[in-house]
């Protein structure tokens, strides 16, 4: 019964990573044997990155006879990695699972249940470790002339039983998330503020990572080394087994791992019924009659649109994060001043108007922020099952499709206009013609983003999606627009500075620019209105 | 109310009929009923007369209006309340309600007045509150009536409308349906309850395979027979006593 379980889990967790829930059975083999390629293809990647960003640590750990640190932090990279991406996919795999109670209302025992759902958490947590630990194996080979055949089987052998510690705190810590939701009531709000605390956390730990940080790694892999051994032993056995095919050490690394996940194990399987069939716990709301508001029909949809982007936390982590990219961005243009502009401009020579150019130039990076919102691309697949209630009212489709537009745009446009009045304090900027352009042309990128959005959803969004968070995930709609915008601001700005530059004065460059956009916009806002878009509307079911 | 001239419907271009060549009128203050097994072509009928699925051939008529070439003003007058209510998870029950008077355009005052009439009938009026997530699949149901009642609409048109009610509000229901059709409404509605369909329709269509089987006037259709029986006879080809013999 298990190893059915455990099968349906690992096809569905497949299905979930192809986007592919059905179809021919050699379509469907097609598409795996392709997930493995892409697999194998990320592996070698990722040994040759860790080999040209991290050799030189590892060639002076291993100079100093301590190769097993590299090992050690190797396997922390994969840890953290792995909790951070299987944190709400063990939550919602193992206790917000809709089969849950249709499963154990079946002669399976509810061990054999939970077994097959941390399996799955496991199997994910694995391929992170495996990934990492032979990327590290493959640099150690590469710095040191080669590794034994025992040591990489040993790596292996951690590689399996390291995911053992991170399923084990991933499956803690869903539980933890499970039972504060369930106090509280508020599955939204702690589903977000963890979201947005693993989105930072990741953020911080990208933008920490520059070219200082692997040269203070470099000058500091002894201490590196000797902070593994003080703090994180069981990396540090983990280290020692692979590097000197140390048995002892081995066996210490697989009693740490094995013992705690062995013991969480017992405990859910023996309160998993409890934990899964326990009902909500937050007071139920009581109605009392207020006096209601009409709204006009566009404007209600996208009240209802927003309704569904703000309590959906992954519809608003995948689509909206563009919206807290462009504050954070700004933030950190104000906090390191218009430098960074500036050293850009001054290793361009014969720029004549560097002051014009800085104004253009911030134009320009906050409409390139613009892209990252995609709101309105999955905004019609979404609807998913609910189609039915927009088909059977009288609505035009424009009236539905302008409210998409609206509640994508009525988050948009006020975050640009605040990147934009931070950028003119920031860049300093004083013309008329300078602050017209720098609230005017993130505008017309942000309207550009969203309505091409809209329209590429329209035409190509897919509606059986089973859940608002797989649509906001998957849909390749939103990436039409993403990528447009990407290509249309950098693609304009080197169009200038390669061809232009000597011909055109940059503002009105930036004015021309900025028109060219509007009218773009414009068409592409009547199109919706257009009886194609109708049609196209209508065939959807 | 409602007329299906020759409604036919092929999903694909080679593909077998769903519906073949049905043609129905429900007039004002009918409440008819709609019967066939699961995949006799009921729901894809009910769902084109909505104007939720485009059709191949024939004619529907809404109010004498087509639904092909004037969908608006047919929905406008009518109101669909499917038989898995898959409504806005992500709002309150109020919120929804709120949200289908504005797009039909209801009056404030008049959409305060029946949500408060109707939500206390069906109810659900405490739980109005909270997000249409936390409401069981009854529940659902019943929010989705109220919100197809909101704008006093003429033709009804419903799909196993009573799955999932308890008998209170199931009872309720068909006190209204019966009401609405008194007052000049109309209600095309199919069910797998025959019972219901024998005590509430006054007339009925039995349907099979996509086919029409019998349609009329319900006294006229089930002869001296229950209606039980002539929908195994017409349907399962059951003779009832050599079933019991």
């Amino acid at each position: 019964m298990l190893k059915i379980l455990l099968k349906n889990r690992l096809l569905a967790l497949a299905d979930q990573l192809t986007g592919q829930s059905k179809g021919k059975k050699a379509a469907k083999f097609g598409t795996y044997a392709l997930l493995i390629v892409l697999g194998i293809l990320i592996l070698i990647g990722c040994c040759a990155g860790v080999n040209a960003l991290l050799g030189n640590i590892c060639a002076r750990l291993a100079e100093r006879g301590e190769a097993w640190a590299f090992y050690a932090f190797a396997g922390a990279a994969g840890f953290i990695l792995a909790l951070f991406l299987t944190l709400f996919y063990a939550q919602g795999v193992i206790f917000e699972a809709k089969d849950n109670e249709l499963l154990l209302s079946m002669p399976i025992s509810p061990s054999a249940i939970l077994a097959s759902r941390v399996g799955s958490v496991y199997f994910l947590n694995s391929l992170f470790t495996l990934v990492m630990l032979c990327a590290a194996g493959y640099t150690v080979s590469a710095q040191t002339g080669g590794i034994s055949a025992l040591s990489w089987i040993l790596l292996i052998v951690c590689a399996l039983l390291l995911p053992l510690l991170s399923t084990t705190i991933s499956c803690l810590l869903a539980w933890l998330v499970s039972y504060i939701t369930r106090r509280t009531g508020k599955k939204v709000l702690v589903q977000t503020i963890l979201s947005l605390i693993a989105i930072g956390a990741l953020f911080a730990v990208t933008m920490g990572v520059n070219k200082g940080f692997f040269a203070t790694l470099t000058e500091n892999a002894g201490d590196i080394a000797a902070a593994f051994r003080r703090v994180l032993y069981p990396l540090y056995a983990m280290g020692l087994a692979i590097a000197d095919v140390n048995w002892g050490m081995l066996l210490v690394f697989a009693a740490i791992c094995i013992a705690p996940f062995a013991i969480t194990y017992f405990v859910l399987s023996k309160s998993f019924i409890k934990i899964v069939t326990a009902r909500n716990a937050a007071k139920k709301q009581k109605y009392e009659a207020t006096a209601l508001k009409g709204s006009p029909v566009v404007w209600s949809m996208a009240k209802k649109d927003l309704a569904r982007f703000f309590n959906s936390p992954p519809y608003m982590t995948n689509a909206g994060l563009g919206l807290l990219y462009s504050i954070g961005m700004t933030i950190f243009a104000m906090v390191s001043g218009d430098s960074i502009i500036k050293n850009v401009l001054a290793k361009i020579p014969e720029i004549s108007n560097p002051g014009a150019y800085t104004t253009v130039t911030a134009a320009f990076v906050t409409s390139f922020f613009a892209a990252m919102t995609t709101i309105s691309g999955c905004s019609i697949s979404v609807e998913g099952k609910n189609l039915w209630i927009l088909k059977s009212m009288p609505v035009r489709a424009k009236e539905v499709l302008r409210g998409k537009l609206l509640s994508h745009l009525v988050l948009a446009i006020p975050v640009s206009i605040i990147c934009s009045i931070l950028y003119l304090f920031v860049a300093k900027i004083l013309t008329v013609p300078g602050v017209i352009l720098m609230f005017l042309m993130p505008i017309a990128f942000n309207c550009f983003n969203a309505l091409l959005g809209l329209i590429s959803n329209l035409h190509f969004g897919k509606l059986d999606y089973p859940s608002i968070a797989k649509a906001a995930k998957s849909t390749s709609s939103s990436l039409i627009p993403m990528l447009s915008t990407i290509a249309l601001v950098v693609g304009t700005g080197v169009l200038y500075f390669m061809v232009l530059r000597e011909k055109v004065d940059v503002t009105i460059y930036g004015i021309i620019i900025t028109a060219v956009m509007i009218a773009v916009d414009l068409v592409l806002f009547f199109y919706l209105g257009s009886d194609r878009a109708q049609k196209r509307w209508n065939e959807l079911s | 109310m409602l007329q299906i001239n020759h409604y036919t419907k092929q999903y694909s271009a080679n593909g077998p009929k769903a519906v073949d060549d049905l043609s129905l009128h429900i007039r004002p203050g009918e409440i008819y009923g709609f019967l066939g097994h699961n995949g006799a072509g009921k729901t894809t009928t009910i769902k084109a007369c909505c104007g939720l699925l485009d059709f191949t051939e024939g004619e529907i008529l809404v109010n004498g209006m087509s639904i092909k070439k004037k969908p608006l003003e047919c929905k406008k007058i009518m109101s669909y309340i499917p038989d898995n209510p898959d409504l806005y998870e992500f709002m309150s029950g109020i919120r929804y309600l709120n949200f289908v008077g504005d797009v039909y355009g209801v009056p404030v005052d008049v959409r305060e007045k029946h949500i408060a009439e109707y939500a206390e009938d069906m109810g659900i009026t405490n739980a109005l509150a909270e997000k249409v997530a936390s409401y069981s699949h009854g529940m659902k149901q019943k929010l989705a009536i109220v919100a197809a009642l909101m704008h006093e609409p003429k033709l009804l048109i419903m799909d196993e409308p009573f799955v999932g009610l308890d008998p209170k509000a199931a009872f309720i229901l068909k006190k209204f349906m019966r009401n609405f059709c008194d007052n000049g409404g109309a209600i095309f509605f199919s069910t797998h309850v025959l019972e219901v369909a024998e005590k509430l329709c006054d007339k009925i269509a039995i349907i099979k395979g996509g086919k029409l089987l019998a349609d009329g006037d319900i006294a006229t259709v089930r002869g001296n027979e229950s209606l039980e029986e002539v929908f195994l006879e017409l349907v399962d080809d059951i003779k009832v006593e050599e079933e019991h013999a």
